[in-house]
């Protein structure tokens, strides 16, 4: 509705809003409050969590402590490492494999009424069922792991190219053949930008699925970087160890996931402007 | 104007808004120190250039905006109740799209809580009344913009308010269905005998329609001239926008718009 | 015209789909040719998938496995519905609440939420409930996000028109927010279900090897690829089903959004 007030050229009114209490609005207090509220939380735990059965639990200095073990023993770094080799391979295989393969289902409707439902069915279905035939076929091996990231990541890539190829706005190609260009050029000019959000969109989801497709590998595929060190940990009790691991693959996940935001963003830049009207 | 049965009473109203994006520079004066009544059965047409606080006026007085001081008072009562006592009806239709178009209509009065049975029955008449008969079942994005827009009349009539307001209602119409719908709107007017507060940038839809013209200036609104335009009732009947003495108050009007216009 | 558009009705239908039928037998035979020629330890062929189908179903142990995954299945995710949609309500109603569990929420949305299972296990144990929490986890996230995306998503005006006209607090949520971000609720189910299904299988292989998932791990350690084959089919198969059940009813809950649609 707002678009439409602004479509139809009056003056709208969004920049400036009613004066009116604030009843926790953003504001330099409300973040103060929350960050209060977490320093307490946190400080609370520290002092009550000792008292709990190690067992069952930890709190926040010794997380801290086992975190400097474990960097200091660069298990740390080892296990970073080995998850971040696994990741981006399998990545890489996505990306190498996912265009092409989606912009042939998305471009020949024969391809995609052949593969598309085999697709959709994979994109939908749980993939973690294939990890014990991984192992079989593989070994616990890195391949394995590579294998099962890629199994994960690759289906959104695919799916979503496909859907950016379909909806190509078929009148821009052809004003683009009515300015003289041949397939190629229209493939170039028309089609290759239109898609570029939905590859955004795509690649960010597949990082997202990847990352999950990492960890399971880590558990089932051998015991082995982050994911591994996880479990070694909690088969050990060692919640301390544990939590920092789970703290580590927080960072890991936030880092990816902006620049999923700033991929899809970036690529999906002529997009946003046209949401705006 | 006889001030004695005012149905609408505006004193002294000012309203601020604060711009977060500069929030050192103060609060914006919108409307400042605005006094207006209308009388029971009158239609005044409130005129003035863009961000001259129609708008806002009309927000404050459904009460979805505040105002810093002044009074309204509706039949007498600051104690009004939006929605029952006073609707508005919105420039962008304000129609859900969830909801079909006797949904639609019906809102308001299921908000007060009027049973199924009353509420379908007049929501039916007020469907009629607007000529949407036939339509009840289809929902918002089924029907043109000009049939949305007498859903949004309809929802607002089937409440019965004492005072109706409505916002640049035919701002987002093509221009012909707008004159179908001005007149229409003339007509439904009469027969439910409302008393109407209708904003717009649109100087002849402003004589056309009113039985009085406000001319607003703007930075901070207030009222710049108060012009009667007695061109008859039942205007609707014959069309007045071929009489010379139409051209003359769209002349006037102008004139006195031209002068609070930067 | 051309000769498939001569054809009418079934016929038509058929004649359509011929060249994907005669594409997907000939791989199907394909692999049961080459299959036939690998080691049973090793690969599988189509008919040996069908006779270990058949022998799962026979003995019991697939339908066993069925009614085991499909309770933990829907016990976790319902769960996930029943605190997912009013912590999601809740949190897009009410800002400090959600600047309160922002930071919280940023984590769980970047992180990987098979990655707590470990703590799970120590917490929960390894019994059913166990699963149920895995199942739990990894929908909740998924349904609360989405309904707060669509209070996040849901205009304004709609809520003005409603105030203007008098509604109070709970006929807003009634009447404007339900309905209104009924669609983000309906595609936060799907999707959570999506992710259910996968918690299901996932706590299947970590926690107390029964169900579906049980069966994969079970047969695949004593190298019966056919039967790992069966078991993977059946689980592909619900999963399809319950996906495709619950897009339909995404699709039905946006019906209004047609409109809307058209110039995304």
């Amino acid at each position: 509705m707002t678009e439409a007030t602004e479509a139809n050229g009056l003056a709208p009114l969004p920049a400036v809003r009613p004066r009116r209490k604030r009843s926790g609005g953003p504001g330099a207090l409300t973040g103060l409050s929350v960050l209060a509220i977490y320093a307490l939380l946190i400080a609370a735990w520290d002092v009550f969590g000792r008292d709990v059965n190690p067992y069952f639990s930890s709190y926040p200095s010794a997380i801290v402590r086992a975190a400097g073990e474990l960097a200091r023993s660069g298990e740390l770094a080892t296990a970073l490492l080995g998850s971040l080799g696994v990741l981006g391979q399998g990545l890489l295989y996505t990306l190498a494999a996912g265009l092409p393969v989606g912009f042939a289902i998305g471009r020949y409707q024969f391809l995609d009424r052949t593969f598309g439902p085999l697709v959709t069915i994979l994109f939908v279905a749980p993939r973690e069922v294939f990890v014990p035939l991984l192992v079989l076929w593989f070994g616990l091996s890195d391949a394995s792991r590579v294998i099962f990231v890629f199994l994960s990541a690759v289906f959104p890539l695919i799916y979503n190219v496909a859907d950016g190829v379909r909806s190509v706005n078929q009148s821009h190609a052809e004003i683009a053949q009515a300015y003289g260009a041949n397939e190629w050029q229209t493939i170039q000019e028309v089609t290759f930008p239109s898609i570029l959000p939905f590859i955004g969109v795509g690649a960010k989801q597949a990082i997202a699925r990847g990352l999950t497709g990492l960890v399971a590998a880590e558990f089932f595929i051998g015991v082995s970087g982050l994911g591994g060190l996880l479990q070694k940990a909690s088969a050990l009790y060692r919640l301390d160890r544990a939590f920092v691991v789970i703290l580590v693959l927080v960072a890991v996940g936030f880092i990816l996931a902006r620049a999923g935001d700033l991929m899809e963003a970036r690529l999906g830049r002529w997009r946003i402007s046209e949401r705006a009207y | 104007m006889s001030r004695a049965n005012g149905m609408l009473e505006v004193s002294n109203l000012t309203v601020s808004f604060e711009r977060p994006e500069q929030p050192d520079a103060g609060a914006f004066r919108v409307v400042e120190d605005l006094s207006f009544g209308v009388a029971a059965g009158e239609f005044v047409s409130i005129l003035g250039p863009s961000g001259c606080g129609k708008t806002t006026l009309l927000r404050v007085i459904v009460r979805l905006a505040p105002a810093e001081h002044g009074t309204i008072k509706i039949d007498d009562s600051e104690k009004y109740a939006p929605g029952r006592d006073v609707c508005l009806v919105f420039q962008s239709y304000g129609l859900f799209p969830w909801r079909t178009v006797r949904e639609n209509v019906e809102f308001g009065l299921k908000m007060q809580g009027v049973a199924a049975r009353e509420r379908r029955a007049t929501g039916q008449e007020f469907i009629d009344l607007v000529g949407l008969s036939g339509f009840e079942q289809h929902y918002p994005h089924q029907i043109s913009g000009g049939m949305q827009q007498r859903v949004g009349l309809a929802r607002a009539l089937a409440c019965r308010p004492k005072l109706l307001l409505m916002d640049e209602p035919f701002a987002a119409v093509d221009a012909q269905t707008r004159e179908r719908l001005q007149t229409e709107l003339l007509r439904i007017v009469a027969q439910t005998a409302s008393t109407v507060v209708f904003v717009t940038h649109s100087i002849q839809e402003a004589v056309y329609l009113g039985t009085r013209v406000l001319v607003m200036g703007a930075r901070p609104g207030r009222i710049a001239a108060d012009l009667p335009v007695p061109l008859g009732s039942e205007r609707w009947r014959r069309d007045v926008r071929l009489e010379r003495r139409f051209e003359d108050h769209v002349l006037e009007a102008r004139q006195a718009l031209r002068a609070v216009s930067p | 015209m051309t000769p498939l558009e001569r054809l009418r009705g079934p016929k038509r239908h058929l004649a359509r789909w011929a060249p994907q039928t005669a594409i997907w037998t000939g791989l199907l035979v394909l692999w049961e040719i080459w299959g036939r020629g690998q080691s049973p330890f090793f690969f599988t062929y189509p008919t040996a998938i069908g006779r270990a189908l058949l022998r799962l179903a026979s003995s019991g142990e697939l339908g066993q496995a069925i009614l085991d995954s499909l309770q933990v299945l829907l016990l976790g995710y319902g769960l996930g519905v029943a605190a997912g949609v009013p912590l999601g309500l809740l949190a897009g109603r009410f800002a400090y609440l959600r600047r309160l569990l922002s930071p919280l929420m940023m984590a769980f949305y970047v992180t990987p939420r098979l990655a707590l299972i470990p703590l799970i296990i120590i917490w929960v144990g390894i019994g059913f409930w166990a699963k149920v929490t895995v199942v739990w986890l990894v929908c909740f996230f998924a349904i609360f996000f989405n309904v707060l995306h669509g209070m996040s998503s849901l205009s304004r005006s709609y809520l003005e028109v409603a105030q203007a006209y008098g509604a109070n607090e709970a006929q807003i949520l009634r009447e404007v927010t339900l309905p209104g971000i009924l669609p983000f609720i309906a595609t936060g189910l799907r999707l959570g279900l999506g992710l259910a299904l996968i918690g299901m299988v996932v706590s299947e292989f970590l926690i107390g090897l029964n169900g579906l998932g049980g069966i994969i791990v079970y047969y695949s350690v004593r190298l019966r690829v056919a039967d790992v084959f069966a078991a993977v089919t059946v689980i592909v198969v619900i999963g399809t089903a319950l996906m495709t059940g619950a897009r339909a009813l995404e699709q039905r809950a946006a019906h209004w959004q047609l409109s809307a649609r058209a110039f995304r």
